[in-house]
Formats: structure tokens, sequence, C-alpha cells
């Protein structure tokens, strides 16, 4: 069928199908697409990195978290975990609490859901 | 004229001068030129000479020196940006706002709760704190973010999540502290919140950058406090007109005695008299997310030496006219 150029209107749409297949990268954005095993916090008052490594120190020593990614400008940290685990909201607003700053929000959590 | 006119003119004349008095207080003009961007060098990366989130600088004995923060080391220059050598950080430490004083080179280590102290060739000398323990005990630190050395060689630490800053003897022991460790949030004279680096004149007046109070506060060598100024009533109102400050994260002691204080997240350095007055300001405007200028150090020539945050690279500024704001 290729022989013919008769596909080729075909090829954006193959090309959009093929981008939606691939798994999307991880993003500390505040986009709407995040790792499965994470959670996406929406922190006020990030400016600084003075904040951000505060922020990377606290939950880098809890159990269960493999690594943290930290937008400034956005204000959201992207707590990546180990499947199974689990935080309550008192616990992440407790941890950015003694970091320095208030939790606005959870974006996102490991399952999706969000408060 | 009548009672009511004359009350309304006595009104309009008090707040006419109201209005010159807060001018005056809370909107300076500026009495000096900004300085103005002579030279850059850097750019990100992990080779020599390059940084990833340079956030401290210092110079001394005709050196500047950059925490490069996530690279996990202090890189040394010549004064016109020559890679000179790398102090390597141990356990991948980040070094935050640094100091060099009689050749030894000082750095306060976040990420692992301790003050460095490196000799003239780059060797680490000694480990104040307990490395990767945080603590708040008398000289013990939780997240130190700035350090300065007296005229006598005591060292002033800002211990950022302690809330304080501790004075402790050139061999680390503890001799006093201003704040109130772990309370946070307080706007009142020598009270912190997140304190993040500290300055000593050669007089022993202690300047620190309060950070998240948005202030710079003044105390004499006996710890007194003396004075604090950034915004009205330096009680924690941010912004970005002359003399207000939105998160102060270095602060340092020009050759006349002046202060510059690296106003981060107005992407500026401001520049007052040791009063507390504003002089000029001047820095980099952030092309895209993130702030620039946030960290200070001035040589004895007058050069002023930035780092750039978000472009990973050290600016060189020197008084006079030009582009800078």
């Amino acid at each position: 069928m290729f022989r013919s150029k008769s596909w080729m209107p075909l090829f954006p749409v193959i090309l959009l199908a093929t981008a939606l297949a691939l798994p999307m990268p991880v993003r500390a954005d505040g986009s709407n697409v995040y790792p499965k095993d994470s959670y996406v916090l929406q922190v006020n008052g990030l400016a600084c990195p003075y904040c951000a490594y505060g922020l990377e120190k606290q939950f880098v020593h809890q159990r269960g978290v493999t690594k943290i990614d930290i937008n400034i400008v956005k204000g959201v940290a992207v707590v990546h975990v180990r499947p199974g685990t689990h935080f309550t909201d008192a616990q992440l607003k407790q941890f950015v609490y003694d970091a320095g700053f208030a939790l606005r929000g959870v974006v996102h959590r490991p399952g999706g859901g969000r408060s | 004229m009548s009672r009511a006119a004359r009350a309304g003119w006595i009104i309009a004349g008090v707040l006419v001068v109201l209005g010159a008095a807060i001018k005056l207080a809370w909107f300076p003009a500026p009495v000096e030129p900004p300085y103005r961007l002579v030279k850059t060098w850097g750019g990100e990366g992990t080779s020599p000479g390059r940084f990833r989130n340079p956030i401290g600088i210092a110079y001394g004995n005709g050196r500047v020196y950059v925490a490069d923060s996530l690279n996990h080391r202090i890189q040394v220059f010549d004064p016109d940006g020559r890679f000179v050598r790398a102090i390597e950080v141990p356990d991948k430490g980040r070094p935050m706002n640094i100091a060099v004083h009689d050749g030894q080179v000082y750095a306060a280590d976040y990420w692992n709760d301790d003050v460095l102290i490196f000799g003239r060739d780059g060797t680490l000398e000694r480990t104040l704190g307990t490395p990767g323990k945080a603590g708040s005990a008398p000289g013990r630190f939780n997240s130190p973010a700035g350090i300065a050395v007296g005229p006598k060689g005591d060292l002033y630490v800002a211990d950022f999540h302690n809330q304080r800053v501790q004075k402790l003897t050139p061999d680390g022991r503890f001799i006093r502290q201003w704040g109130h460790t772990g309370k946070k949030g307080y706007v009142e004279a020598g009270w912190f919140n997140y304190p993040i680096d500290v300055a000593v004149a050669p007089d022993g007046t202690i300047y620190v950058a309060d950070g998240y109070n948005d202030r710079i506060q003044v105390f004499d060598p006996d710890g007194r406090f003396l004075r604090k100024w950034g915004g009205p009533f330096a009680a924690n109102v941010r912004g970005p007109f002359n003399g207000w400050f939105r998160t102060p994260t270095g602060v340092a002691i020009g050759p006349h005695g002046n202060v510059f204080v690296a106003d981060e997240e107005n992407d500026r350095i401001q520049k007052f008299t040791p009063q507390g007055r504003f002089l000029t300001a001047f820095g980099t405007p952030h092309r895209g997310p993130g702030y620039t200028e946030t960290a200070v150090t001035v040589a004895p020539d007058g050069t002023v030496y930035t780092v750039n945050l978000i472009e990973d690279r050290v600016e060189v500024w020197r008084p006079g006219p030009g582009p800078a704001r």
C-alpha cells in the first residue's frame, strides 16, 4: 500500500497516534501529565533555591520517596515514590510546613485523585 | 474663611505632608547611577568554569570563589574569570553562601547541615556541626545558608531552618545566637524568618539578610539590635520599590562600608549606606522563568561580583552609567 502516495493524508493522524501512545516525560511544570507513582503538590511561597532545597531535603528523608522535582516558578513539587507508598494529606501538609511553606493543594497522587 | 473650609485646608495640608514623608521614607529615589555590567562568565554545565545553580560568591586574596551548588564544589577564578581550581565539597554537599578569610574558605553546606573550612590549598581542614544530621543545640545546624568571618576570626552562621544566627569561635565553639531557635513567622526586631546570609563590617557590625521577612537586620558587635530596613517598618512587606525586598538572599559589605544586598526575586542588587539609606540598584532582569541576582561580593577596588542563578553565570559590575537598571 505504501508504494503509492495515497497514504500520505493519513500521515499526520499516524504521527499523532504514535505521539499519544508514547510515554510522556516527567514534568514538574504544573501541567496535567504526571508520573504514575508520584504526588504532585502545589506549594505557596516557593521562590528561591533555599526554598527548593529545603523542600527537597524534607521529602528525601521520608520512607518511600525516591526523587523530587521542583519547579520554583510554578510552585509545583513532584514527589516520586515507590509503588505502595502512601502519605495522608495531613502528612504532606506537615512536610511542606516543616520546610517553611504552605501546601495549597495536591494535584495528583499515586493512582490518581486530587484534593 | 469658614471653619469648615479652614478644616479642609488643614486636612489637605496634613495629607500632602504625610504623602511627601511616606514617599521620602518608603519610596526613595536613587542618589547614585546604577552599576554597569562589564563582564560575565560561566553557563550551565559540569566542566571547569561552568555551573549548576551557583548560589554563593566571595572575593578574597585576589580570587573570586563561587559556590557551584549542584556540582558540589567551589570554583576559584582570577578576577577576569579565568578558572584557577575547584574545591570539592564532600558527601555531595551543596555549598550556599560562602566566605573567604585569611586564605581560608568557609562554606555553609545546606544539604549536610555543617560548615566546611578549607585551607589555602583547598583541602578540607575542619567540619563544624554534625555532617548529615540536622540539630538545634548550640553549635549544631539545620540547613546553614550563609557564613561570615568577623575581624577577630569569629564565625557567624545563618542557620536557616533553626531561624537563628549563631556566633562561634574560630574553632567552632558556640558563643551566642540571635533569633529564637525554631520559631518562625515573627517580624519583631531580633527575630528571624529564615535567615539566609550574614556579613560583618570591619568594625564588627553584623548585617543579616532576613530572607522571608524581606529585610536586613543590623546588630552591634555585642549583639544588640541596631536597626532594620526593607519596606514599610521592615515588617515583612515585600515589593519591587527602591529599598524594598523580595527575598534577600545575600549581603556583602563594600570597601567604604556600604551594604550590598542580593534581592533575588527582584532580580537586582541594592546598595545602601550602613544606616540603610538606599543608594542605587542594578541587575539583570530574568528573560524566562526564574530569578537572577542571588548572591553578591565586592572586591577592594569596588568591583561587584554577583551570581546569576537562572543563567548559571558570574556577572561583574562597575560603578558608572550604562544599561543596568
